[in-house]
């Protein structure tokens, strides 16, 4: 659905220059922390800013050769923007039907109900919660396939972020539809998407599947003489720790087969990241 | 479906998955014929990715618990059930019965075995 | 682009009250005053009501709103047209509606030479309208808004300034006087192709700083 083929951005403060690919009927998140690049890359899947070099293509199309019907089968909600603040619920649904000739006027005031978002306040006065729901909302009511959200999940508290994803587990049910999600809230994303690229100042530097890394990924915690003797075969990230070091296994199996009197860890995704962006090369 | 994760234990979830499904077709709660949730509904109720699930349902497929139909779903395949938990028992009789010769012909004696045995189904 | 100018349309009603308080004002003063200041007044209708185009561009980039809308399913020449047409369809809406208010309220003037000079009083201002929008939205769009407003309102200082010395100059109502008995028909033509040339240029222009701009 999404295709990034080595595309290339020169910033003031780093070159953003990376792959990606979203397969049709998947959840792909692009994880990394602020200022990693992933509301650029966003932008450059969205045609909002040129690259220096690289293909875009979406639904298998050059991003510039999109007609207006193909890109009403987008749906995104980005995290800065949306609707101009003195328009009021009742007044953008005219709007999205003439945009999005799918639009779903019934199902949008039903989930407007669902989530007490009222049709007669500006869009300004809403909180922040209530202003990403809209969000998500307005790009899920048009029978999108493929969804663009970059990160829709900030600022929310915890019952909000759920929430959210639940919407979203619900909305790849009917299948052929993919998600690009972009979130500096890991945790989160664990238990939703099918798999993940870690973008850390403007490159990839992993891209795995989630089960993969919650099944096979795991810390060793090891000490200086252990560190000696271990087969680095399939270690990938180091860290100096008091106790000797931290290593990042991406086969944890092996070393819990092989070696004994080990202290292996599963891992979660922040932990992942922490290793790979602060860690050293293996 | 009502399966339980435990995300902090060392087996990986689609393992757990697949076999808290094995389990439900082998005692009879899930009977042949009957339809799997699909892909994607059982990954909302579990909150895990679809993938881990797929991973889950391919495995049950291999070893012959249920079938996947393109476009239409999985069922729990036709397969007896009793015949098929009776394998099984006779397998790990089986094994269980090499182990103990093994253990007495290197020189063990039962109660030794017995102990053996003891530690290690205590083990998690 | 049906959905941009309901967009557009629903932010105007958001001012429309405080434009009608303003419009009811100018209409009662100068009703209390003397005839002359209505054709100013109803013009200056159209004139607001057509500075309303630039109020959208401010309210379309205002908390990074852009973004948004160039996301949507519309092209960004999409974008630049429906301004122009709101721009169009503002300005000559506002245009008959404070023309027809002008006949209407003194009605009894109604000499084929007052009509006719109501009418070309009228088109002048058309005309200037739909020049001040040709230069300010390309100005808002490339500068920004609030850059844009200093230079366009800045550049209708010059040109006021312009006129009032022409004004100054000569007896223009003489001028007037022979240009109408050229033909009337001739000078609408001319200065309605010359406010197309200009508009086109306008649109292309801004098409160009629309098509350029990274976000």
């Amino acid at each position: 659905m999404i295709r990034l083929h080595n595309i290339k951005k020169q910033y003031s403060q780093f070159q953003l220059q990376c792959s990606l690919e979203v397969p049709q009927n998947r959840i792909t998140a692009l994880i990394g922390p602020n200022g990693a690049g992933k509301s650029t890359t966003f932008k450059t899947i969205l045609g909002l800013t040129h690259v220096d070099s690289g293909e875009i293509e979406l639904f298998g199309k050059p991003i510039l050769t999109l007609t207006t019907q193909e890109r009403a089968m987008l749906g995104i909600a980005l995290s800065n923007s949306c609707f101009c603040g003195y328009l009021q619920i009742r007044d953008i649904i005219p709007i999205l039907s003439h945009l999005y000739p799918k639009f779903q006027k019934e199902y949008f005031l039903q989930q407007c109900k669902h989530f007490d978002l009222p049709l007669t306040k500006k869009i300004n006065d809403f909180s922040t919660g209530m202003k990403a729901k809209l969000k998500i909302l307005i790009a899920i009511s048009h029978q999108a396939k493929l969804l663009i959200l970059d990160e829709p999940t900030t600022g929310l508290d915890v019952l909000a972020r759920e929430e959210l994803l639940d919407i979203l587990r619900e909305y790849m049910i009917p299948g052929n539809r993919s998600i690009l999600i972009s979130s500096h809230i890991s945790s989160d994303l664990e238990g939703f998407c099918d798999d993940l690229y870690l973008i850390n100042k403007g490159k990839i530097l992993l891209h795995e599947e989630t089960n993969i890394l919650l099944d096979n990924y795991g810390i060793l915690k090891v000490t200086k003489e252990q560190y000696q003797k271990i087969n680095p075969i399939y270690l990938t990230r180091k860290k100096k720790e008091p106790y000797g070091y931290r290593l990042l296994t991406t086969q944890k199996q092996f070393y819990q087969d092989n070696v004994q009197e080990l202290i292996i860890e599963k891992c979660n995704i922040d932990e992942i990241i922490l290793m790979m962006t602060k860690g050293e090369l293996l | 479906m009502n399966l339980i994760i435990n995300h902090s234990s060392i087996q990986p979830i689609y393992e757990q998955i697949s076999v808290q499904i094995k389990d439900r077709i082998i005692h009879g709660e899930l009977v042949e014929d009957t339809i799997l949730p699909s892909v994607r509904t059982l990954a909302k109720e579990l909150r895990v990715s679809a993938l881990t699930i797929k991973k889950s349902y391919d495995i049950l497929e291999q070893e012959g618990f249920i079938i996947t139909i393109h476009g239409k779903g999985s069922f729990v395949t036709s397969a007896n059930q009793a015949q098929l938990a009776e394998e099984k028992k006779r397998e790990v009789e089986a094994e269980l019965e090499h182990a103990i010769r093994k253990g007495r012909s290197c020189g063990m004696n039962d109660q030794e075995i017995e102990e053996l045995f003891h530690i290690i189904m205590e083990e998690p | 682009m049906k959905g941009l100018l309901i967009k557009d349309w629903k932010l105007l009603k958001n001012q429309m009250r405080f434009m009608l308080i303003l419009f009811t004002i100018l209409i009662v003063i100068s009703f209390l005053d003397n005839t002359n200041h209505i054709s100013f007044m109803t013009s200056y209708l159209s004139f607001l009501f057509s500075n309303f185009v630039l109020s959208t561009l401010s309210y379309d980039s205002y908390d990074n709103g852009m973004l948004f809308l160039l996301s949507l399913p519309i092209s960004r020449k999409i974008y630049v047209q429906e301004k122009y047409l709101f721009s169009l369809l503002l300005t000559f809406g506002s245009w008959l509606i404070s023309l027809l208010l002008r006949l209407l309220i003194f009605p009894l003037q109604f000499s084929w030479m007052e009509i006719s000079e109501i009418c070309f009083e009228s088109l002048i201002y058309l005309i200037f309208v739909l020049l001040f929008l040709a230069y300010s939205i390309p100005l808002h769009l490339k500068f920004g808004n609030e850059k844009g407003r200093m230079l366009s309102f800045g550049f209708l200082g010059l040109l006021a300034f312009g006129i009032f010395t022409i004004v100054r100059i000569d007896n223009w109502q003489s001028l007037f006087y022979m240009v109408n008995r050229i033909s009337l028909k001739f000078v609408i033509i001319i200065t309605t192709f010359l406010c197309i040339i200009f508009l086109g240029i306008s649109y292309l222009l801004s098409l160009w700083i629309i098509e350029k701009k990274e976000y």
